[in-house]
């Protein structure tokens, strides 16, 4: 049955009219208030933000924005109020009974829906029902078990800021063409997904699972970019630092792990996901290769990871990682340090200026402390002398302003040999010792400033460490001192810097003591790596020191490991016509402008000398294979040219097998090797066959044309006889050596230089890691990810696509129509 | 993804799960008295011009989507889909097309009935609210569901399916209950087209009931237990992202044709109902659009992908996550809806 409602009187259905229609206009007046007040940026969104609101309401100076809004709410409150006695006066009625409960039900209902979905908000599971990936046993969007237990043991809470600069693959090609933007979009994709895993694990953080705050920063959201940036980085500088210095899209992982220092540690887009450009060309499809979780897992769980430190030996603090310009390695430092390692320096020798004293052991500090020493003493000793001679121009410049011609003819008589003074003379010699006054005192200033300048740059260094480790006289115990806090040695030498001019360090220059030498035997004895870049050890015949022709130690000792160095230099083909003078320009006769072909990380079998008998039946060299991987990632080989290199050879020791091949890398064919390469007068350096009687034939050194090993990385045993009884044998060490020290800047260098190459920056990273230890740092192949393809050929392609997109619609279009036409025939 | 954090999860979940089976035996009980409405309705579907129009634009829209799909998946070069049905529904435009055909299929149901005032006529007959209701909405959730149905001509690309190999030597135990669950299943239909009396009807029930747990029981031994299949057809692409879908947009047309139904039962206009579920639709889809290109931990980019149903498949449903807060967002509003609905017809009764 119906029931009907009480009919009202005109009056009472005026008055509710009115407060219906008030209620409304009411509620309009406060959203055209809250506009404007959003439109001056002062709508409160606290209640904190609204009290100067009330306040300005109350002393009656609010503006109108405000007015408007307060009015308009009370207003609306009000007809809520007796809208809502109206309603309980309805309700309180028999007859409204039933539709009092429909909507006491709907709104229970409607609570229910709301509160259900709010629980379910942040009560939620995610099902990864996709297929298991072979390599984690988990769907494709499921952290590994292990992995989410190790989570779960954190307690600090780590930032993850996603720095999007939207250049992923920049790094070794300055083209992106296809393949590398289809990459860097997929791997931008892979990361948000791998961040999105790691943020849902954040949001089930209770006290004892770890918290992930994740930060977005995308330079194409501009504003957004600027606003978020400088919120993330007000208190945290590290942050900032090093996201100006990101070159390219990289994930930075920000925690205070172990107390309050806050450690940044990034990681880059290509560390999770590498382009293999080779592979995508051939099989037509963008493959990837993917590294895993790992590497990103690494930076949450080791946020307090001590950074490994890396000792770089030169012998003067020019070479060093300080050292600017060609000579300097300070291209080396930047890349290390902004990938995670701390160096020190260790010079090895004596210096006063340019010139080398003896061997010695200092840290960068020490030596440049004694040499600026040094400097100011002699720059002293100079300003001294200069002030003397300026003291006694001064009196004689005096002297002819103040004295007789008669006195100064008496004085000066030897000076003037007989002759008398005259006025003329006089004026001539005013003239004179004026200009030379000003002068002296002018470079007196200069002498005063320079050593000025010596003081401040003294001042500034840390001393305090170095006074004490100057205080040691044991060579090797002060050598072992300063390379005790180190995991890993540097020893580089540049002896070639350009052969056309002559500008060679010969190894006398280099030679260590064999104190330093056995410093380092002590370094490798406690099975700590050692990367050795040694460019060719020869001298021309015209600097020939028979004193300092013996073998260098540490080269003796490296040959105890089993590393042969080659007593020549490899030259190229491209490099005999600049000797010969044949160069279009005076820059390619001098040396320079002459394109050495890069080196190859891939070579055929056989192309090895000496021959190997279990060529090829070994595991491919780690650091070749990381860059060959590389080389793929851009599809072509990488710009690495080196000048000047020595060939390098590994002898296994006497019982040793190999576990992998130890070549890295190789010259080009196009190389020949020297012993003597020095041009003269006579001959310029070219191939020529050896002749017959050639002591060289049979022997490693034998001349030929042809590839050259010129880096070779090893875990080589270390000799018993290196250990006394008592003392620990760690087994193997770790050892990479490359032929080449550096070269002058742009032609062909390895590590020297003010910056590296993206190459040179490839293959020191990768010789370090993997020195270190760090294998999982180096790029894999195992796990690959490409599109998924369907293979039909263009026929059925057409046919499906035709089908799909006219023959199922045409089906239910002619069914329509003849259910259309037996209905109207009905 | 178990553990113990989630046990009051868990064990509100399972009480929702049981509360619900007693539920839906309640209503496919009540469903069954009122079988030749829902027949009716169904019925009703395939007469109307409507129908067909809103399946051809629908499988044009499909089709283009699939023909881009196959694109992809035919590429010669460093373009691909990953997830081909990622390219289908994860696409905005599908769903600015897909907004228009849950208002149109609905917007008849009640309105139509009012306008002609046959409501009044069924409303009198021996079935209550929400049997009606339930059974207008099965009838266009079926359709909807045959909608869908000639999308399954293209898993053979999307999923790379090769030729079937049969192993006659695979026979265990669990391939033996597969193949009985489809023998009952067989029968049950064979029973239903035979139009037999009421009793076999509800045997036939019963055996359908049967079939699908011993077919579900069997695929899940024979495929995932036993080492060796009778049947094989391997996919090269993963198939269980195109199963999350079809959930999802089961599930989600579910919810938008409830909005659709309540609307239609408020209006006498066809017209208007079409317009006003067009508009009650748009809160779920238009978030998919309108949100920061990239994720991040504020409430409110969460709020809106909670809501935004493109979203919840551009990177769930297609794939193959599935999520339980779309899941319960689909089910809980279609329930309200469908409650609205019911109330919505009983308040005739009293307004």
């Amino acid at each position: 049955m119906e029931l009907k409602a009480k009919p009202r009187s005109r009056t009472a259905a005026r008055l509710h009219f009115a407060v219906r229609f008030f209620l409304l206009t009411a509620l309009l007046v406060a959203g055209v208030g809250a506009v404007l007040l959003a439109a001056q940026g002062t709508l409160p969104r606290t209640l904190e933000e609204l009290r100067p609101h009330w306040e300005k309401i109350q002393s009656g100076t609010a503006e109108v924005s405000t007015w408007l809004v307060a009015g308009g709410l009370a207003v609306f409150l009000v007809c809520l109020l007796i809208e809502g006695l109206i309603g309980l006066r309805v309700v309180a009625g028999r007859r409204s009974a039933f539709g009092f409960n429909a909507l006491v039900q709907v709104g229970l209902a409607a609570g229910l829906l709301i509160a259900l979905n709010v629980w379910s908000f942040s009560n939620y599971f995610r099902f990864d029902w996709t297929w298991p990936d072979p390599a984690t046993g988990v769907g494709r969007f499921t952290l590994p078990v292990e992995l989410r237990e190790q989570l779960a043991q954190l307690q600090d809470e780590t930032t993850i800021v996603v720095y999007h600069r939207h250049r992923t693959f920049g790094q070794l090609t300055d083209k992106p063409d296809p393949e590398d933007l289809a990459a860097a979009s997929k791997v931008v994709e892979k990361v948000q997904d791998l961040v999105e895993q790691f943020r849902e694990e954040g949001r089930r953080a209770t006290t004892v699972t770890p918290k992930f705050r994740v930060v977005i920063l995308d330079v194409n959201e501009r504003k957004a970019f600027r606003q978020k940036l400088e919120e993330e980085t007000r208190d945290r500088p590290a942050l900032r630092a090093a996201l100006d210095q990101a070159p390219e899209n990289s994930i930075f992982f920000v925690s205070k792990a172990g107390g309050d220092r806050e450690t940044v540690q990034r990681l880059t887009f290509n560390e999770f996901y590498q382009l293999d450009k080779k592979a995508s060309l051939e099989q037509e499809n963008l493959v990837l290769l993917n590294q895993g979780v790992e590497p990103f897992a690494r930076r949450i769980l080791n946020a307090d990871e001590k950074k490994p430190r890396i000792a770089v030996a030169t012998i003067h603090d020019l070479l060093s990682t300080e050292g600017a310009g060609d000579y300097g390695l300070r291209g080396l430092k930047k890349t290390l340090e902004s990938y995670g390692f701390e160096t020190q320096d260790l010079i090895l020798k004596k210096a006063r200026g340019f010139q080398l004293l003896g061997a010695g052991a200092y840290t960068f500090a020490e030596s440049r402390f004694d040499r600026l020493e040094n400097e100011i003493k002699i720059l002293d000793m100079q300003a001294r002398n200069l002030q003397r001679m300026v003291d006694t121009n001064e009196a004689t410049w005096n002297d002819l302003k103040t004295m007789s011609l008669k006195d100064l003819s008496k004085k000066y008589a030897r000076q003037l040999r007989g002759s008398e003074m005259d006025e003329e003379e006089r004026r001539r010699q005013l003239r004179i010792f004026e200009t030379i006054v000003t002068e002296q005192k002018e470079d007196l200033e200069a002498y005063r400033q320079e050593r000025d300048r010596r003081i401040a740059d003294r001042d500034k260094l840390d001393v305090d460490d170095a006074t004490e480790l100057q205080r040691m006289t044991d060579l090797e115990a002060k050598m072992d001192r300063i390379l005790a806090d180190c995991d890993m040695l540097i020893l580089p030498r540049m002896t070639f810097r350009n052969l056309n001019l002559l500008d060679v360090i010969t190894p006398t220059i280099y030679r260590l003591e064999d104190a330093q030498a056995a410093a380092i035997r002590k370094f490798l004895k406690k099975g700590k790596p050692v990367l050795i870049c040694f460019g060719p050890s020869i001298e021309p015949r015209t600097r020939f020191d028979p004193e300092n022709s013996g073998p260098e130690p540490v080269e003796k000792m490296l040959s105890e490991l089993g590393v042969q160095f080659g007593k020549t230099v490899v030259l190229y083909d491209a490099e005999a016509a600049a000797f010969a003078g044949q160069g279009a320009d005076q820059a390619q006769v001098l040396g320079a402008n002459v394109a050495v072909p890069p080196v190859e990380f891939e070579w055929a079998r056989g192309d090895l000398w000496p021959k190997r008998t279990e060529e090829g039946t070994l595991q491919p060299n780690p650091i070749r294979r990381s860059m060959v991987l590389a080389e793929n990632s851009i599809a072509k080989r990488l710009d690495l040219p080196i000048r000047y290199p020595r060939p390098v050879y590994y002898e296994p020791q006497e019982g040793q097998k190999l576990t992998f091949e130890p070549e890295i890398l190789m010259t080009s064919a196009s190389a020949w090797n020297e012993a003597q390469p020095f041009p003269t007068e006579e001959r310029s350096p070219r191939f020529e066959e050896p002749k017959p009687d050639d002591p060289s034939i049979g022997t490693r050194d034998e001349k030929r044309h042809g590839r050259f090993s010129i880096g070779v990385a090893v875990e080589a045993p270390l000799p018993g006889s290196w250990f006394e009884s008592g003392e620990t044998n760690p087994g193997a060490v770790r050892m990479v050596v490359y032929g080449q020290g550096g070269a002058a800047q742009n032609q062909g260098s390895l590590i020297t230089g003010d910056q590296l190459t993206p190459a040179q920056e490839k293959l020191l990273l990768t010789t370090c890691n993997w020195l270190l230890g760090r294998d999982d740092r180096l790029p894999r192949d195992d796990r690959t990810w490409s599109f998924p393809r369907v293979h039909l050929d263009p026929s059925k392609v057409f046919l499906w696509q035709t089908a799909a997109l006219v023959g199922l619609p045409a089906v239910f279009l002619y069914l329509g129509l003849v259910v259309l036409m037996v209905r109207r025939m009905r | 993804m178990f553990n113990t954090n989630n046990l009051p999860t868990l064990a509100a979940l399972a009480v929702l799960a049981l509360v619900g089976l007693i539920v839906a035996i309640y209503l496919a009980i009540g469903l069954f008295q009122a079988r030749s409405l829902i027949r009716r309705e169904f019925s009703a579907y395939f007469l109307s011009p409507i129908a067909y129009v809103v399946l051809v634009v629908f499988l044009v829209v499909t089709g283009y989507l699939f023909f881009l799909t196959l694109g992809l998946l035919t590429e010669r070069g460093p373009d691909g889909a990953e997830f081909p049905m990622r390219v289908m529904l994860g696409d905005g435009y599908f769903w600015l097309v897909f907004l228009f055909i849950p208002p149109l299929l609905t917007m008849r149901l009640f309105a139509e009935e009012r306008s002609t005032g046959t409501l009044e006529q069924l409303m009198t007959t021996p079935l209550r609210e929400w049997q009606i209701v339930l059974s207008k909405y099965v009838a266009c959730l079926a359709f909807y569901v045959v909608l869908w149905l000639p999308t399954l001509v293209y898993l053979p690309v999307l999923l790379d399916l090769r030729a079937p190999v049969w192993n006659l030597n695979a026979f265990t135990p669990w391939a033996v209950i597969l193949l009985a669950g489809l023998g009952v299943l067989l029968i049950t239909v064979v029973m239903f087209l035979l139009q037999l009396g009421t009793t076999a009807r509800i045997v036939s029930l019963v055996l359908l009931l049967l079939g699908g747990v011993a077919v579900g029981v069997g695929v899940y031994g024979h495929y995932w237990l036993d080492g060796e299949q009778v049947l094989r057809i391997t996919a090269g692409i993963d198939p269980m992202p195109v199963l999350s879908s079809y959930l999802g947009v089961f599930l989600a047309g579910a919810m938008f044709l409830a909005l659709g139904i309540f609307v239609s039962s408020l209006v006498r206009s066809q017209m208007v109902a079409a317009l006003v579920s067009l508009v009650l639709c748009l809160p779920f889809i238009v978030p998919g659009f309108w949100r920061p290109s990239l994720g991040s931990d504020d409430l409110y980019a969460r709020v809106l992908d909670f809501v935004a149903v493109p979203v919840h498949f551009s990177r769930d449903f297609s794939r193959g996550l599935v999520d339980t807060r779309h899941l319960l967002l689909y089910v809980s509003v279609s329930i309200f809806c469908l409650f609205l609905t019911v109330r919505s017809l009983e308040s005739r009764r009293w307004s």
